[in-house]
């Protein structure tokens, strides 16, 4: 599992109030325990937290599970790693 | 002369619900209480408060029971109403759809996913609909979920094309189910409990 998609599980099992071992890993809408309704605000209000801004419409209608979000987390990773290196010195 | 069809109440049964056809003024005074509950107005992107009855009703399509309909909700153990189902049949074999879940008991309880998927049952069965679309509004987040329970795909955002009381325009997505995707789809939902 690679540290982004434990991340994912971690933020998942924080939002929804359970332990990572209950968020598989390939986990979707459909099989995680209580991703309902109310527990899909929760993550997607976590996620939001998380990468500091507002999911797109298309970000929002591409999470159906934890590998959706892993991808989201990896790019606004791999945008700050692009950004910094960009940057010009001290401003990074 | 113009007379109109009356027609009979359609019904349908899911485990928890009972679904029934209602008239547009019958829709309007029983879900006329939200119009003061700040989340669930906010959820339709409406604001809460200040509704008279009559203006409230003319959100309402004319639901003529061949084309448009409204499918109230009720429990079936104590006969609450928690919410309602638009649909519009439209050319082509298509179908669009609308829920509203005004009483917040009921949110996060699987109520519009085990309803829709009665309903999808009814359109694609009884109705002979080929497509079932529906628009949620991008940010909210519950009802993005139950288009996705249910195996709808995504096919594309419409930018600020929703009347909105909070912005200049609310981007909507586009979901949509058809048949064939139903079908093969409606085994596992009913195993993983979402049609209940």
């Amino acid at each position: 599992m690679s540290d982004k998609r434990l991340a994912a599980v971690e933020m998942i099992a924080g939002a929804l109030g359970c332990a990572p071992s209950d968020v598989p890993p390939d986990g979707t809408v459909a099989t995680v325990p209580g991703w309902d309704s109310l527990g899909h605000v929760k993550i997607l209000l976590t996620l939001e937290t998380e990468l500091g801004r507002l999911l797109t419409p298309g970000e929002i209608a591409a999470i159906r599970g934890v590998m959706d979000i892993d991808r989201i987390l990896a790019s606004a990773d791999a945008a700050r790693e692009t950004s910094s290196i960009i940057a010009p010195p001290g401003r990074a | 002369m113009r007379i109109r069809l009356r027609r009979r109440p359609l019904r349908i049964e899911t485990p928890r619900f009972r679904l029934r056809t209602m008239t547009r003024r019958q829709v309007a005074r029983a879900s006329f209480h939200w119009t003061t509950d700040e989340a669930v107005m906010h959820a339709i992107q409406t604001k809460a408060g200040g509704w008279l009855l009559r203006r409230w009703r003319r959100r309402f399509p004319r639901c003529d029971n061949r084309a448009s309909f409204c499918f109230g909700i009720w429990t079936r153990s104590d006969d609450q109403f928690v919410g309602y189902h638009i649909i519009q049949l439209q050319r082509g074999k298509v179908a669009f759809i609308g829920i509203v879940i005004g009483d917040t008991n009921w949110w996060g309880k699987g109520a519009a996913a085990e309803t829709r998927s009665a309903l999808v049952d009814y359109l694609f069965e009884a109705k002979g609909v080929d497509r079932v679309w529906g628009t949620p509004f991008a940010r909210n987040f519950p009802s993005v979920y139950n288009y996705q329970r249910l195996n709808f795909t995504y096919e594309g955002t419409l930018r600020r094309h929703a009347r909105s009381d909070f912005a200049q325009g609310a981007d909507v997505l586009v979901f949509a189910l058809l048949r064939e995707e139903w079908l093969a789809s409606r085994k596992t939902l009913k195993s993983s409990g979402a049609s209940q």
